[in-house]
């Protein structure tokens, strides 16, 4: 009885250090696979010539200096642009050509397999034929390369979705847009979601090739930039420019597929 | 309130062994505000028979009319109450009722909340407007599942097992509000079960279907005051009733079928 009220306080106390311990240990957890890697890479850095691997100190330097000159910048912003809206246009086309392949399956997988098959590089080089060496050359190759996978995905999420819940709507009488609202779009939305994140590495990936081939007059956004750095034998602006953009893919991930998903599920909170 | 007209209902479907006959030439009236409960086995076409009723499926051959009219020409008024609850899982209850009031216009209707909160009151939800199906148990589920028929504002409630997945005690709860509200409005109510103690504690006049093909085996009045009582003499005598025709059906179709499976 007497040390009931001394008790109290204690766990509360005791809660505060071991909440922190947690998240450092989530953090800690997280910054691992990073650790390894950065671990491995100056390892074989150590091996090996600066110019054949430089270590990461120096590739750091290099987008340090990338960015005083201004060109990460620049670079960034043009490359961000194709890939924006190459990744909208995605997800548009992808959607309704899923919705095209879920309903007349006959027609669209031999259409969409064909978009499949042919390579990247392949799409690339024509849509330098047919666009010139623009922008739209660029935003052309991401898409042609990136809506297959949403269209895959929305297909396998509309042939999910809830027949109970198709009946329901019968009974009540719901309209098409009242079903597509209420019932298949929420459905779709963790099929979506996962197409997103893959479409939008895709997309980075893709700008790359496609500002490779379509040179300085696309824009000058990274792609081009590594490609120069390749050009003129500076192997460290290559690193650089790599590293670079794998950063910049993991904050598309974070600033937009993250969010997104948090919004989603947000009903799923018990 | 609705009436219903049955004429030489049969329904068959095209199976790959062949056309399955579910519903066999069955005719029946249910009047204006009438309680009738479609008892049989599982797979006895009674679900078929009440989707027919629904204009949800179409009779191979005969007639189904509500209120004078042939469903095919005009779906009629009703609220259709499923086994499973069949919520929206991402919308809370409140958007689930909406969704059935909003259903056909696609946008708001007079005194959404007005009707919103008779429902809930209705089945005893008051206050649970914004909680998500997840975080409900089963038994409120389905009673989102009775607000949503209703708010509908029926002529005629059709129900397919509404109670068959719940412990006995909330479908008990449950039957009891369903009887109340029922007394109050006097909705005619189809009533689709394999329960007889169920059947016979709600209904007017029981319909026996047979096993496969489907005929009327009976038609058992229950001429007793509601709320009835669980166990009484009068509810024992009936089931007994009930039972009996069951038992004749089932040997009858034992006889005839050609093979034991």
């Amino acid at each position: 009885m007497t040390h009931l009220p001394m008790a109290v306080p204690a766990p509360a106390a005791a809660a505060q250090p071991s909440h922190l311990r947690r998240k450092l240990k989530g953090w800690g957890v997280s910054a691992l696979p990073f650790a390894i890697l950065a671990i491995l890479w100056q390892l074989i850095a150590l091996t090996q010539p600066a110019y054949v691997f430089p270590p990461l100190g120096t590739v750091f330097r290099t987008i340090y200096e990338l960015g005083q000159d201004g060109v990460l910048l620049t670079a960034t912003l043009s490359t961000l642009q194709s890939v924006a809206l190459g990744a909208v246009l995605s997800l548009v086309l992808g959607t309704l050509l899923g919705f095209a392949l879920a309903r007349y399956e006959l027609v669209t997988a031999p259409l969409l397999n064909f978009a499949q098959t042919v390579p990247y590089v392949v799409w690339a080089l024509m849509s330098l034929i047919w666009f010139g060496l623009t922008k739209s050359a660029v935003v052309f190759t991401i898409l042609v390369a990136s809506f297959p996978i949403v269209s895959y995905n929305v297909a396998a999420g509309l042939k999910n979705v809830d027949a109970n819940l198709l009946g329901m709507a019968q009974s009540v009488r719901a309209s098409r847009i009242m079903i597509l609202r209420h019932i298949v779009f929420p459905s779709l939305t963790p099929y979506l979601l996962s197409a997103s994140r893959t479409m939008l590495g895709m997309c980075w990936k893709i700008s790359v090739l496609a500002e490779l081939f379509s040179g300085g007059s696309s824009g000058g956004g990274v792609g081009y930039s590594l490609f120069a750095g390749w050009e003129f034998s500076r192997p460290n602006e290559v690193f650089a420019w790599t590293v670079w953009l794998v950063f910049l893919m993991m904050l598309s991930d974070r600033a937009f597929i993250v969010p997104a998903e948090m919004l989603a599920t947000r009903w799923k909170k018990p | 309130m609705s009436h219903i007209e049955v004429n030489n209902l049969t329904k068959t479907f095209d199976t790959r062994s062949g056309p399955l006959k579910v519903v066999d030439d069955i005719s029946f009236k249910i009047a204006e505000g009438e309680f009738v409960c479609l008892l049989g086995p599982s797979g006895s076409g009674k679900s078929v028979t009440l989707n027919c009723i629904a204009g949800l499926l179409e009779a191979s051959s005969g007639q189904v009319k509500v209120d004078g009219v042939p469903v095919r020409e005009k779906k009629p008024n009703y609220g259709y109450i499923f086994q499973q609850a069949r919520m929206l899982p991402w919308r809370t209850v409140e958007e689930n009722l909406l969704f059935a009031l909003r259903a056909e216009a696609g946008r708001p209707v007079p005194d959404e909340q007005r009707r919103i909160a008779e429902v809930l009151d209705l089945v005893n939800l008051t206050g649970y407007e914004k909680f998500y199906m997840h975080q409900i148990s089963g038994g409120m589920q389905n009673r989102v599942g009775i607000a949503r028929a209703y708010i509908r504002n029926p002529d005629l409630l059709l129900m397919d097992e509404p109670f068959a997945a719940l412990d006995e005690m909330t479908a008990r709860k449950l039957r009891a509000e369903l009887v109340s509200a029922w007394l109050r409005e006097r909705r005619t109510v189809v009533f689709v079960t394999h329960d007889i103690v169920e059947a016979c504690y709600l209904a007017d006049r029981i319909f026996i279907y047979t096993p496969k093909p489907t005929r009327i085996a009976s038609i058992i009045e229950i001429d007793l005051p509601r709320p009835r009582i669980y166990g009484s003499g009068e509810l024992h005598d009936i089931e007994a009733q009930v039972l009996a025709v069951f038992e004749k059906s089932l040997s009858e179709f034992a006889a005839h079928a050609p093979e034991p499976m």
